[in-house]
């Protein structure tokens, strides 16, 4: 067991707001003796506060020396976020000041959380269940505003609420099932057996429209990944820069959750697109050339979609045909991306389209150029397509791998339930499979007790909610 | 201190007879001590023994070394296999019985049993002494002392009949109802409630016009109960007689609902959804326009006959108008009028496993007292008594059965776990691990417990161990036994109807096709064993291989909650990150297992991994779950045997 319960006592500090500058920066206590600790600080507290309701004062060092103007929330135990007696400080968005405060509070007794923590007593008080819990991570890290939706609609019980429903389904078919069973010779008129084979259809039906959205999930959590390939000066950096620069999209230096090697990101349709250069681990010195390659072929095995750049005035050379033969075997999304089309004419053009037809390969073929942003444009407007094309009805779809898993098992077990049902000889074994599908949908609600996977949901919170 | 007996056995019912009968052949000195010595093991309600999941009771008690089997299968006057077209798992065997045969059946069984002696005299009071029971103390206030004491009082505590809006005091028509046993457990502390039972009318065979019915016969086939019984019946066999209710007798039903005690307020008992009686079918189910109803001869030498599905408790003259709009029925002469009784019952969380009361020591509990309903759900619980009323004088170990092991096992876990609302009665469905509690498997899960109990001995526990090597021995067989694609094969599998073979197989392998069944195997030159039973088991349990597997995989994942025992006195108090209702229904339950924690409806999963924390570093010598293969299935054995 990895979450000994002695630390569960302990007072827990931390910051719950994003690390850095920013308006406002908030500090969550909770645990038995929060208060007593936080009225150290905040002499301004009364003794029996009310809960939920904002306290105004000078938060004060152990010296008596003011370090900021605070406000102070007091949520009594059973009635906060966590179960506990819970007290939050607002202080100025200062990262010293936050972190004076947090060393005072250490100092006082109040401990600073581990990873989670806060989520982890949370779902222990049985404030919120573990679909829940796994909602706060993606709501936290949520980039845009589509994934922070979702995660919110996860949060408040979404996906619950969807499973549970699948949930009724099924146990109305067992229960239809069993009396069949263990009623058979009390000349009972059950609902005939061809109402539990349609509710069962729609069942699977409902349960695979679920599994389809969750690329669309997926995406909301992880975002599109768009690799780009190509012999050097073709193009590439300029198209980088085309499709960053127009969106005035965000570059950051390194992406924090994955190892690859992230460009730039944009936003199109509301999902979070992550442009990848493979050929930059290419071009490196011979001894790393074998890693180099390696990693670029990893990169090209997640992304989402492969945008090959070619040079249209070089026409399509035998290293071009070589990157295009190397991504045959890739689920992604494939592209060719003809730069300089403006230096070509229409024949040139026919033929060199021919020439990637003939490969076989279901290219998509887009050109234009990176001068005027042609190619960026046309580039976007097909990445949009594609992301257009995943279920992203903005409901509670599934966005954890670990729901997915879960829900395909459990999708299996109802196809062989009504595949057992249509012979009617055997009742007992697809009510046997029901309820397995049953249990694994239990699981995805954290209905039942198992340490591994509180263990692997906990491991994956970060610190602060 | 001097005691009269080892065991007080109190009621001699279908609970009554198993307990004092485990109890004795253990070698306690038992009394049993009744009101009435002529309704012994009386069946008073249907003639009938068995049925599904109860069947499945009928066979595990058989294997251990129980009765009941023994005495349905010597009185069978029409034997069935329900469910014979549904999978092995929930077909189940029933019988109809001579009931006075059965019943003298019984009283001979008690009266050749050696340690044991029958007393016709009325409980009024347990003899306790502090928290333990002593004894009891008879009418006329005298007391007789024993170390145990097993109640198994059925419908008799404080006992009413309802036949309209009269009321008469008494649990069966003829006998007196116990009054001062609930009131003396109330006053000490125990939760009393009240349930409600019905039974038809009996008619006179002689008045019902047979040619409006339709005769239904049992099967030709017999299965007996007992692995000890023949494979005949010893009773000529009946037929019963199906008619069906009209609109008529519906409507006379609906015009006088205003003198059912049901449906104006006398009778508070709750009564069981599952087999209502007539008024509450047609108020229930306003627009079912039939109900269909057997009549069951009671013996093959009685005028009476069973009216089943038509229990009431309308007044007689109602009950004579509306049997007469009855096919059949229309000059019935009715014996004995359907009734309905109320009684007190002990809500059953508060005894353990073993059936013993949680606060006073020494007294046990079985039957309908715990709030069950039935022959079958009474006997379980009066031998698990028995057992454990005899265990706690020889200060042996208490005797459970898991759920994975048994249907009674599941019976006791539901009833001391989630107490019952209605009179229970087990079905199938109840069962987590049916697919491996099943009739043809009882030996192989439960007959090692029969014999280390010491109630299977001598050429019983020889024909026991017989059946189970030839079990293990065919299986192995099968496996090894090869069968090769060549013409007279071929010819062979045409002539059963089954696909020609793409290549060699096993024999095991074949019989998992669904159109070959053991005895094909034969033309094949694969050595059957000559005793069906043999055959029978291993055919299902190689075509339910597949699913067997993994209701084995999910009873070992659930094991380790199952075998982490909980010590009696946990102070759950202690324990961080309960919630209040939580606490509560824990201290109040006191789960034996994790596992039974687990199952208590409103304990959270968050619950249970705070007792297992607590556990590990409060009591770290508890007894944690060991991964040990599972008796209920004979493949245990062939692994060695393959080798």
């Amino acid at each position: 067991m990895s979450f000994l319960r002695d630390k569960d006592k302990d007072v827990i500090a931390a910051l719950a707001t994003p690390q850095g500058r920013g308006g406002i920066a908030v500090i969550r206590i909770s645990g038995a003796g929060s208060l007593e600790i936080a009225r150290g600080l905040c002499g301004f507290l009364p003794s029996t506060p009310e809960s939920h309701k904002v306290y105004y004062g000078l938060l004060k060092d152990a010296l008596g020396v003011a370090v900021d103007e605070v406000l102070v929330t007091y949520f009594q135990s059973r009635r906060s976020f966590t179960g506990e007696e819970t007290v939050e400080i607002s202080c100025h968005g200062n990262p010293v000041i936050a972190k004076n405060i947090l060393e005072q509070l250490s100092a006082l007794g109040a401990r600073p959380a581990d990873r989670g923590e806060f989520t982890y007593r949370a779902f222990m008080n049985g404030r919120i269940d573990l679909v829940q819990a796994e909602s706060v991570l993606t709501l936290i890290e949520s980039e845009t505003q589509k994934g922070a939706q979702q995660a919110l609609v996860q949060l408040q019980g979404g996906l619950s609420d969807r499973m549970q429903e699948i949930e009724g389904h099924i146990t109305w078919c067992v229960a239809h099932l069993e009396a069949g069973i263990d009623f058979s010779t009390e000349g009972l008129e059950l609902a005939e057996l061809s109402k539990v084979q349609e509710r069962l259809e729609f069942v699977q039906k409902t349960m695979g429209q679920y599994l389809l959205s969750f690329q669309g999930g997926r995406l909301l959590k992880d975002g599109y990944k768009v690799a780009l390939v190509g012999r050097p000066n073709v193009g590439k950096s300029s198209l980088l820069n085309a499709l960053l620069e127009e969106d005035r999209a965000i570059v950051s230096e390194l992406a924090g959750t994955t190892r690859d090697v992230v460009e730039g990101e944009l936003v199109l349709e509301g999902i979070k697109i992550k442009l990848q250069d493979t050929a930059g681990i290419r071009n490196t010195e011979d001894h790393v050339e074998s890693i180099g390659i390696e990693r670029a072929k990893k990169t090209l095995s997640k992304a989402d979609a492969v945008v090959l750049i070619l040079d249209g005035s070089a026409g399509v050379t035998a290293e071009d045909l070589d990157l295009i033969r190397s991504c045959e075997t890739l689920a992604a999304t494939k592209i060719v991306a003809v730069n300089k089309r403006d230096l070509i004419n229409d024949e040139g053009w026919s033929k060199l389209k021919l020439k990637i037809q003939e490969l076989g390969i279901p290219f998509c073929v887009i050109s234009g150029s990176c001068l005027d942003n042609s190619l960026a444009s046309s580039l976007k407007t097909e990445v949009s397509k594609e992301i257009k094309k995943t279920e992203l009805s903005g409901g509670a779809v599934l966005s954890q791998a670990r729901h997915f898993d879960l829900l395909k098992r459990a999708h299996a077990h109802v196809s062989s339930a009504l595949n057992i049902h249509k012979d009617e000889s055997a009742p007992e074994l697809a009510a046997f499979e029901l309820k397995e599908a049953v249990l694994l949908i239990f699981e995805i609600q954290g209905k039942v007790f198992d340490d591994q996977i509180m263990d692997r949901v906990f491991k994956e919170f970060c610190i602060g909610k | 201190m001097s005691f009269d007996y080892d065991i007080i056995v109190v009621g001699a019912g279908h609970a009554g007879v198993e307990a004092s009968l485990a109890s004795s052949r253990m070698g306690l000195s038992t009394a049993v001590v009744t009101t009435n010595l002529d309704r012994i093991a009386y069946m008073s309600c249907n003639p009938s023994i068995g049925g599904l999941a109860k069947g499945h009771m009928v066979r595990e008690l058989d294997t251990m070394g129980g009765q009941m089997g023994l005495a349905a299968d010597a009185t069978c006057i029409q034997f069935k296999r329900l469910n014979s077209r549904k999978g092995p798992a929930v077909r189940g065997t029933r019988v109809q019985n001579d009931k006075d045969l059965y019943s003298k059946y019984m009283t001979e069984s008690l009266l050749s049993q050696p340690n044991l002696k029958l007393l016709q005299a009325e409980v009024k009071a347990l003899l306790l002494n502090g928290e333990r029971c002593e004894g009891v103390i008879l009418e006329d206030g005298s007391y007789i002392r024993s170390r145990s004491t097993v109640i198994t009082t059925g419908t008799f505590m404080n006992a009413v009949m309802h036949i309209g809006l009269e009321q008469t005091p008494g649990g069966r028509v003829g006998d007196k109802a116990s009054i001062g046993l609930s009131d003396q457990l109330a006053e000490f502390g125990f939760k009393v409630r009240r349930l409600k039972t019905g039974t038809p009318a009996r008619l006179h065979r002689d008045s019902i016009d047979w040619s409006k019915t339709t005769a239904q016969f049992g099967d030709e086939k017999f299965y007996p109960f007992s692995f000890k019984s023949e494979n005949k019946p010893r009773l000529p066999q009946i037929a019963c007689y199906l008619s069906r209710t009209t609109q008529q007798t519906h409507q006379i039903i609906r015009d006088n609902l205003k003198q059912s005690p049901l449906y104006c307020g006398i009778i508070e008992g709750v009564g069981p959804r599952y087999c209502p009686s007539i008024e509450d079918k047609i108020v229930r189910f306003a627009d079912k326009e039939s109900h269909q109803t057997f009549l069951e001869p009671e013996g093959l030498n009685t005028e009476s006959i069973y009216l089943q599905g038509i229990s009431t408790s309308l007044p007689v003259s109602v009950q004579y108008e509306f049997l007469k709009t009855i096919p059949g029925l229309e000059n019935v002469k009715v014996i004995r009028p359907g009734y309905a009784v109320e009684y007190d019952f002990i809500e059953p969380t508060q005894i353990w496993h073993r059936l013993e009361a949680r606060t006073i020591k020494g007294l046990f509990l079985a039957g309908q007292i715990n709030g069950t309903s039935g022959y079958e759900e009474a006997a379980v619980q009066g031998f698990v008594a028995g057992v454990n009323a005899a265990h706690s004088v020889l200060e042996r170990d208490e005797f459970v059965l898991r759920r994975d092991e048994a249907y009674i096992g599941v019976l006791i876990d539901d009833l001391v776990t989630k107490g019952t609302q209605e009179p229970y009665r087990m079905f199938t469905s109840r069962a987590e691990h049916r697919l491996i509690l099943r009739e043809d498997n009882s030996i192989d899960r439960l007959s090692h417990y029969g014999v280390q109990l010491g109630l299977i001995s001598g050429q019983d526990a020889e024909e026991i161990f017989r059946l189970k090597e030839g079990r293990a021995s065919f299986l192995s067989r099968l496996k090894s036994v090869k069968i090769y694609p060549n013409a007279s094969t071929q010819e062979k599998l045409r002539g059963i109807g089954s696909p020609e073979l793409l290549k060699s197989v096993s024999a095991e392998e074949l019989l998992r096709r669904s159109e070959i069944c053991a005895t094909d195997l034969e033309q094949f030159d694969v050595e059957i064993h000559p005793d069906p039973r043999v055959n029978e088991a291993v055919e299902i349990e190689v075509k339910y291989s597949g699913y067997v597997k993994r209701q084995l995989e999910l009873i070992a994942q659930q094991k380790r909650f199952e075998d982490t025992l909980l010590p009696e006195d946990l102070e759950y108090k202690a324990i961080k990150g309960l919630r209040t209702e939580e606490l509560e229904k824990l201290m109040r339950i006191r789960p034996r297992t994790l596992g039974q924690a687990q199952r208590i409806s409103g304990v959270n999963p968050s619950a249970i991994q705070s007792i297992l924390i607590y556990l590990k570093t409060q009591h770290p010598n508890t007894k944690q779950g060991s991964k040990s293969e599972h008796p209920g299935s004979f493949r245990s054995t062939d692994s060695s045997l393959e080798t």
